[in-house]
């Protein structure tokens, strides 16, 4: 059983989530992790995306599955749903309110 | 320089997949055609690619890329299988591993050829970037539209299906997906889509400005291919399958094939590559719930889809599966803790030995009870901790078809290596340490043993020659062969060589086992050429000694004109043996269980047998004795005991007797090494503590067996000699 250093982990996206700041959301979400058995993603503040954030969240759902690790998204997952649903991408996210 | 962990987990990883993709390439000159070979070699590329782009590996990547894509042509049929596309890989995983190897040293590859592979690997390549496949017999109206399906050979369906996977790149070219979907729906109804998460790699192997997604589509249009083959156009690096309205059951057949490994439901896979809407899966579905019976029946009665392409998707399912259970039933493990388990099991049988001993000092039944308890489960313990390290032989022997191949070329022969037995397992020790001395003795066979097809066809073998590796447990030890149908040895020139480097005097007679076995002896070659495989009789010395230090014997066995044999002997493992414990005085030994025969009391006839030669006669046959007290230099103590006792041991079809004082009965000893002051020393394997706490040494059954059959040989030869000189004597005098 891996060894959490606190039980939530949260991991809050800019308002730009496009290829320019991909790799620090990369490495936020694998941060949170190695830190905790639940991660919270907050999208409350995102305007724009692209699909480089898309495979982003399909590679962080699937890793979130491997690993048992809980995950939840907060704020509003509309524009993320209409985006991924538009190039056939569904999400298995769970979006909760905050 | 220290690497990190990750790291020297990526080169350990890295390595793995050149390892396969090495496999794969060699499977792949036998079988130019099949395309799960071309495909495994394309994602240990892939995957190699993925992972230096997390360390920043620029070099890996640059280089992997152009042979990924190189292998990507390969695998959509736009450049053939052949030899020269085959070696020009290999070559290419050869490099890629030169780079991987360097990585945390100060050392460089070489440009020069790294320069010449990225070139010959482009001049390889097919051209465009974006590719079709033929398309089955269909029906084209005036303007070059599709309609329905035509012939048997057709699957059976109104639609397109579009196979896209984007370029690793368009994430940064700014390509938006959207405006493709778009333009597909301009075209025609997006019947079904779905993206492929299979080809994203794992969390800590993505590089997030990759772009890995690739979607499966099914349109039903009335258009042409090339309306479509214009939506995808300027997608840098895309590669794209367009499957028309009534393909060959083959093309789809392809498709399932190529579809990542998911374990996917069947409908979901027929679906996926369209020849089945949802809407036919929904009624076949029903139809299950209400009657009973199997999708794949179902569908085909349905007339939804042909029988042939239910069997390519079963049998894709199925290997889907068999893989998916293959990777969850590992563990990697740091061969380092596994290492110190081992030691503190070890160290645990000793501490159990101890207890027990003082367990049996008292009259106490219930402690006795546990320990007898304890002793099992120790046991248990100890076999499953050696198990750990029991490797397959097979990772070592499979090493050698590359060996094989490569050597063939250059010495213009034809050469097949066949693996018998190589699921036979070893100490994992013993196994980095054999690959070696075998890899020497192969060389050999293919330098010296097998002839030239010309001469092979000559003497009416077969043109190609046939080197077999055959590997067996045998009363605990395992034994590997190394066979070749080769020229054999010739014992006549070999002994006309030992003669003439002074390595046996000529007088000396020898039995053929013995002049095969001068082979192993320093500076011994009967090469005329030194070559750069072999031939300078520095080789097969090392060989022996390196088998010897692992406690193991070499022999070699030959038929002149038919081949050569050369057996390995070596034990199954070097850490904790189970033991016989012998007193010579005050002193312990141990000796291996596994190589005790029997023991035996000396009756009054063999003890004045003793007194005379060094053997006895036990059951009619003559056995070579050692007497332990003078061959260890050991006084005789009040303790000695007047009781002769006789421990037969053997080891590889030979026996001799140890006299010893005492019998101690068993015991299980954990291998401690010797240490550099008694390297060389030989007769002993190591030593071990006994439960008192006492030191044992382990005695080596081998060394010991040589020698006494040596010195048995030494008294044969000096009674000849000295007969012969007294006949001589005797014919001067009259």
């Amino acid at each position: 059983m891996k060894d959490f250093i606190q039980k939530t982990a949260s991991v809050k996206f800019t308002k730009d989530c496009t290829i320019y700041e991909i790799s620090d959301m990369y490495k936020k979400i694998s941060d949170a992790f190695k830190k905790a058995p639940k991660v919270k993603l907050d999208c409350s503040k995102i305007e724009i995306i692209d699909s480089s954030f898309i495979q982003l969240l399909i590679a962080t759902e699937l890793e979130s599955k491997r690993n048992n690790i809980e995950l939840e998204i907060y704020g509003d997952f509309n524009l993320i749903n209409d985006f991924s649903e538009s190039i056939y991408c569904h999400l298995d996210l769970k979006s909760v309110n905050k | 320089m220290i690497l990190d962990e990750n790291t020297q987990i990526f080169i350990t990883e890295s390595n793995e997949l050149l390892d396969d993709m090495e496999n794969a390439l060699l499977e792949l000159e036998r079988s130019p055609n099949d395309a799960d070979l071309i495909n495994r070699i394309f994602r240990a590329a892939h995957t190699i690619k993925g992972s230096a782009g997390l360390f920043g590996f620029d070099k890996i990547i640059s280089f992997t890329h152009v042979a990924e894509n190189l292998l990507d042509d390969v695998r959509n049929c736009l450049v053939p299988v052949n030899d020269d596309l085959i070696s020009l890989l290999m070559k290419a995983r050869d490099y890629i591993a030169s780079m991987i190897a360097v990585i945390g040293t100060d050392k460089m590859t070489d440009i020069n050829e790294e320069t010449s592979l990225l070139e010959l690997l482009s001049s390889f390549r097919a051209g465009a970037d974006l590719v079709t496949i033929p398309s089955g017999p269909v029906a084209q109206d005036e303007t070059g539209n599709y309609s329905q399906n035509v012939g048997d050979d057709g699957v059976k369906s109104n639609t397109w299906h579009i196979s896209l996977r984007l370029g690793i790149d368009t994430f940064r070219e700014g390509f938006n997906p959207v405006i493709m979907f778009s333009q597909l729906k301009n075209i025609g109804e997006i019947v079904n889509a779905r993206v492929l998460p299979k080809n994203i790699p794992d969390m800590c192997d993505l590089n997030p400005e990759d772009c890995f997604l690739g979607w499966e589509i099914v349109l039903r249009a009335e258009t042409n291919k090339n309306t479509l083959a214009e939506v995808f156009e300027f997608i840098d690096g895309a590669v794209v399958h367009i499957l028309p309205p009534g393909s060959l059951i083959t093309d789809y057949q392809k498709l399932i094939n190529n579809l990542p490994d998911e374990d996917a439901a069947l409908g979901q896979i027929l679906v996926d590559i369209g020849t089945l809407t949802p809407s036919e899966l929904l009624l076949a579905l029903r139809e299950q719930k209400d009657n009973g019976g199997f999708t794949g029946d179902i569908l085909v009665e349905q007339g939804a889809v042909q029988a042939e392409v239910i069997d390519a998707a079963l049998s894709k399912q199925k290997k889907d599966r068999h893989e998916n259970e293959r990777q969850h039933s590992f563990v990697r493990v740091d061969s380092e803790k596994l290492d110190k388990l081992v030691m503190l099991v070890g160290e645990l049988v000793i501490s159990g030995a101890k207890v027990n001993q003082l367990a049996s000092n008292r009259d106490d039944d219930e402690l006795n009870e546990s320990m007898e308890e304890m002793s099992l489960t120790l046991e248990d313990m100890r076999e499953t901790a050696l198990g750990l390290r029991m490797v397959p032989i097979a990772n070592t022997f499979n090493r050698f078809q590359r060996v094989i191949r490569d050597t063939s070329k250059e010495l213009n022969k034809h050469i097949r290596l066949e693996i018998i037995g190589g699921e036979t397992e070893l100490d994992k020790t013993v196994i980095e340490k054999i690959g070696d001395p075998l890899m020497h003795l192969i060389r050999n066979s293919m330098d010296h043993g097998i002839e030239l097809p010309a001469e092979r066809v000559r003497l009416g073998k077969p043109e190609e020659g046939v080197i077999t590796l055959n590997a067996y447990h045998e009363t605990g030890t395992i034994v590997i062969e190394v066979n070749d149908d080769g020229a054999g040895l010739n014992p006549e020139k070999l002994l006309r060589i030992a003669v003439e480097r002074g390595v046996v005097d000529a007088e000396n007679s020898l039995s053929e086992e013995e002049i095969y076995n001068l082979i192993f002896e320093a500076g011994f070659s009967t090469a005329t050429e030194v070559s750069n495989i072999s031939g300078r009789g520095v080789g097969m010395d090392v060989v022996r000694r390196n088998i010897e230090s692992l406690r193991g014997t070499v022999v070699v066995n030959s038929v002149l004109g038919k081949g050569v044999k050369i057996t390995i002997r070596l034990p199954l493992t070097l850490a904790i043996i189970d033991g016989f414990h012998i007193r010579v005085a005050d002193e312990s030994f141990i000796i291996p269980l596994d190589m005790v025969e029997e023991c035996v009391t000396l009756n009054e006839e063999q003890k004045i047998e003793l007194e005379m030669h060094e053997y006895i006669n036990l059951r009619d046959n003559v056995l070579p004795l050692i007497k332990m007290a003078e061959y260890l230099g050991i006084s005789p103590t009040n303790k000695s005991s007047s009781r002769l006792n006789l421990v037969v041991v053997k080891f590889a079809r030979q026996k001799i007797g140890l006299l010893v004082d005492e019998l101690q009965g068993e015991a299980q000893a954990v291998i401690k090494p010797l240490g550099r002051t008694f390297q060389g020393v030989s007769g002993f394997a190591g030593f071990t503590i006994l439960g008192s706490g006492q030191l044992a040494l382990i005695l080596d059954v081998p060394s010991l067996i040589k020698s006494a059959i040596g010195s048995e040989k030494a008294v044969q030869m000096k009674n000849q000699r000295g007969h012969s000189m007294n006949v001589e004597i005797e014919s001067t005098m009259h």
